[in-house]
């Protein structure tokens, strides 16, 4: 009965919680320090952790609780990250699309919290609305309307193509879009 | 007009876009080295594990 210890697989979620750590954070120093922190916890919470599920979603919850509950103790900090980020990403080897994703990560710094969090779950990391609004604490439909806006502001952010956007509307979605007063 | 709602809304070409980006922000983060820093913290932790093992 080789029962493997759930810590040996904590290692090969690192990436993806340094990913997720730093759409919240918007910083790769800050990022490392949460990641930190949050294994840690996991690791002393592990007898918690029902073998079984999935221990990515754990960890990002972990990560997300230790991230809110640490920037309501530091609140500062946070703000003189602006640009820095971009700057630092943009200098990867140069792909095509650099310079929009450049763009990219101006405009996603500039979603509130809980639109970028809903965005990277669902969007990048692949899981489901519910699991999302699971690890968020939330509804699922605020999850879905979370995202939705996420998308649809990134995209005015980013001056992608509207008219193309547009043609997936339905009369709902015109009423909402045109009630919205422009940020 | 068939007009039923299809289970998942066709994604716009901007909206499929954003996905873009955002996967390759993640891909790429995914695909960085993870910091010494957090490699080593993990096998700190398993020593004091250990040799909290050790002493029982």
């Amino acid at each position: 009965m080789a029962m493997i210890d759930p810590r040996e697989e904590l290692v090969e979620h690192l990436p993806a919680m340094r990913a997720f750590a730093v759409s919240l954070t918007r910083n790769r120093a800050a990022a490392d320090d949460l990641v930190q922190d949050a294994v840690v916890k996991a690791w002393s919470n592990m007898d918690k952790f029902q073998a079984g599920t999935n221990m990515r979603a754990w960890l990002f919850t972990i990560l997300r609780n230790t991230f809110y509950s640490n920037r309501r103790k530091l609140k500062r900090e946070v703000e003189d990250i602006d640009g820095v980020h971009a700057a630092q990403l943009s200098q990867k080897p140069a792909h095509d699309g650099r310079l929009q994703m450049n763009d990219f990560h101006v405009a996603f710094d500039q979603l509130p919290d809980e639109q970028r969090e809903a965005l990277i779950l669902v969007g990048a990391s692949g899981f489901a609305y519910d699991e999302a609004a699971e690890m968020c604490g939330c509804a699922v439909g605020t999850i879905k309307s979370r995202v939705k806006r996420a998308r649809k502001r990134l995209a005015e952010l980013m001056h992608l193509n509207e008219d193309e956007a547009l043609e997936m509307t339905d009369a709902v979605t015109v009423a909402v879009v045109s009630a919205k007063p422009a940020a | 007009m068939a007009n039923d709602m299809p289970p998942s809304k066709p994604k716009s070409v901007a909206e499929d876009q954003v996905d873009q980006n955002l996967k390759r922000f993640f891909d790429d983060m995914l695909s960085e080295e993870v910091p010494d820093k957090l490699t080593d913290l993990l096998q700190q932790l398993k020593q004091e594990e250990q040799s909290k093992d050790g002493n029982d």
